[in-house]
């Protein structure tokens, strides 16, 4: 049969079943517009509290009255103001295409598009970030975490500061003052968001409370990002490795698929790197799920007399693994990249 | 001989023969049924009504509108035998995958560029998923890139944030850039 409300049609079938009036009727839309799920059973009232002395006529005037609220609402959902008809559903389908900082710039279209966009955030995509860069504060026992959405800070080297500048988010008051020395407090520049103490680095991590919108792949490393600053101002850094250690053993420790973390070490040889990457080694030749652990690790170094023994030192630990596991490009497990940059 | 029912049965016999769809402004478009089941909706409602589908009287379609309806049909009078699409998305950043047209589909958005919108309103409509999900896309393709003046300039949207309450947006996305 067809429905006609507020002017327009609709399919319907109302299915009396043998024992009726016993038993209620079942009433199907075959096409309710813009519901997900068109051929549902409708639940009225009339039917979830059915009386045998209940008429047909009853039934369908109860299903109008139902079908008829449900277009007035659709009519308010249509003339929300700045949709221009578009409906939520389809302005979600539509920014499921996009990234997480498209989606963010979206947000500035219209009072509809931010409130969408809010409501659906934890459906929508995430922004990519490429680096998670972590490093100690001078003076304090924080950790400042700073998170990079273009640049991985190796990418610094290769370019002028000015240029680096321009791809940095949210740190921009050192690069943009680039006559002014390195001092303790300069390193403070960071925004307040983006410190967090050593102890909220677990949550960070593991419970992404602190990181909204967690990114995809981090980077875990205390490599400085001022790198050229630091060695200008003549400061070298001191703990990174032991800090790297204690990230990997939270890593570890946690039990949980720690993949999408790769962690980079860099600097000169010390017996804190050489620590580091036993720990790694011995994760990696002891767990039964290597998949689960960090995709990478990178090692960033100079090379001398001492790198030279490590690097053999590591070949000859290497021929205990799975090569397989090592040499496939795409295999999740230890990965070592080292790099030995001449000087 | 084939059945005449419409009810589950898309036997070849049946695909081949003509439907009258009536959309919102009262026009009549003869389709072939094979043609229209692109469109699950249409799909789902032959085979719900089954042998009580009279092919002549028409099926109204109270959300479509004619000219939306005529550029649809050229979609699935393409796409009828053609397989589902699938989606997917990236398992990291939820952000979806991009499909890959074929040149006739990104020949069809071209020339129907300006009405993105009711495509896609028609195509959910009326649950035919390539057409919903590649309009989509070309909207997304189109919102890609362009500042929040652009879109609202490019759909005819008005602005009607205040400057404090963009601030407000711009301060919550702590890495927003623009």
């Amino acid at each position: 049969m067809t429905f006609i409300v507020e002017d327009q049609s609709y399919f319907g079938k109302i299915i009396f079943p043998r024992n009726y009036p016993v038993q209620a009727p079942y009433i199907q839309i075959c096409t309710t517009p813009n519901l997900k799920e068109p051929r549902k059973f409708l639940y009225l009232p009339i039917i979830e509290n059915w009386k045998a002395s209940c008429t047909a006529k009853e039934v369908i005037q109860a299903t109008l009255n139902v079908m008829k609220k449900l277009d007035q609402h659709l009519n308010l959902f249509y003339s929300s103001p700045g949709l221009n008809g578009l409906q939520i559903d389809i302005l979600c389908d539509i920014l499921k295409f996009i990234d997480g900082s498209n989606i963010e710039k979206c947000s500035l279209v219209s009072k509809s598009w931010e409130n969408v966009i809010r409501i659906y955030r934890k459906i929508l995509p995430l922004r990519k970030i490429c680096a998670l860069v972590i490093h100690q504060e001078y003076n304090t026992y924080n950790l400042v975490v700073r998170i990079f959405l273009k640049t991985y800070p190796r990418d610094i080297e290769r370019r002028d500061i000015k240029d680096a500048a321009e791809e940095l988010v949210k740190i921009p008051s050192y690069f943009y003052q680039t006559e002014r020395k390195m001092s303790k407090k300069s390193s403070i520049l960071i925004p307040e968001y983006n410190h967090v103490n050593i102890s909220a680095l677990q949550n960070c991590i593991f419970d992404e409370i602190v990181i909204p919108n967690p990114p995809t792949h981090i980077e875990l490393s205390f490599r400085n990002v001022f790198y050229i600053g630091y060695r200008e101002a003549g400061i070298t850094i001191n703990n990174q490795h032991r800090d790297l250690i204690k990230i990997f053993d939270w890593l570890i420790q946690s039990q949980r698929d720690v993949s999408r973390y790769s962690l980079l070490a860099s600097g000169s040889f010390c017996p804190d790197l050489d620590t580091f990457c036993e720990k790694v080694l011995s994760a990696f030749e002891s767990t039964s799920e290597p998949g689960n652990l960090p995709s990478q690790i990178k090692i960033y170094t100079h090379q001398d007399k001492k790198g030279d023994q490590f690097l053999q030192k590591l070949f000859d630990r290497l021929g205990n693994l799975d090569k397989k596991r090592i040499k496939h490009k795409n295999a999740k497990g230890v990965k070592f990249n080292v790099r030995i940059s001449g000087k | 001989m084939a059945t005449e029912s419409a009810n589950g049965v898309s036997s070849p016999e049946l695909n081949e023969r003509d439907v009258v769809i009536t959309t919102n402004d009262n026009r009549n478009f003869t389709v072939k049924i094979g043609v229209a089941r692109v469109s699950k909706t249409i799909n789902n409602m032959i085979q719900d009504l089954g042998e009580s589908l009279d092919l002549s009287s028409g099926i109204p379609l109270p959300n479509v509108d004619g000219p939306i309806f005529e550029k649809v049909l050229e979609w699935c009078e393409e796409h009828k035998n053609a397989p589902e699409i699938k989606v997917e998305q990236d398992p990291h950043t939820r952000e979806r995958k991009w499909f890959t047209m074929t040149e006739w589909e990104e020949e069809y958005f071209r020339k129907f560029l300006s009405h993105l919108w009711d495509l896609a309103m028609a195509a959910n409509y009326l649950e035919i998923p390539s057409l919903y999900y590649y309009t989509c896309q070309k909207l997304a393709e189109r919102i890609k890139g362009r500042t929040p003046e652009q879109i609202r300039e490019m759909f005819g949207i008005e602005d009607d944030l205040t400057e404090e309450e963009k601030a407000e947006i711009r301060r919550t996305n702590v890495w927003c850039t623009y």
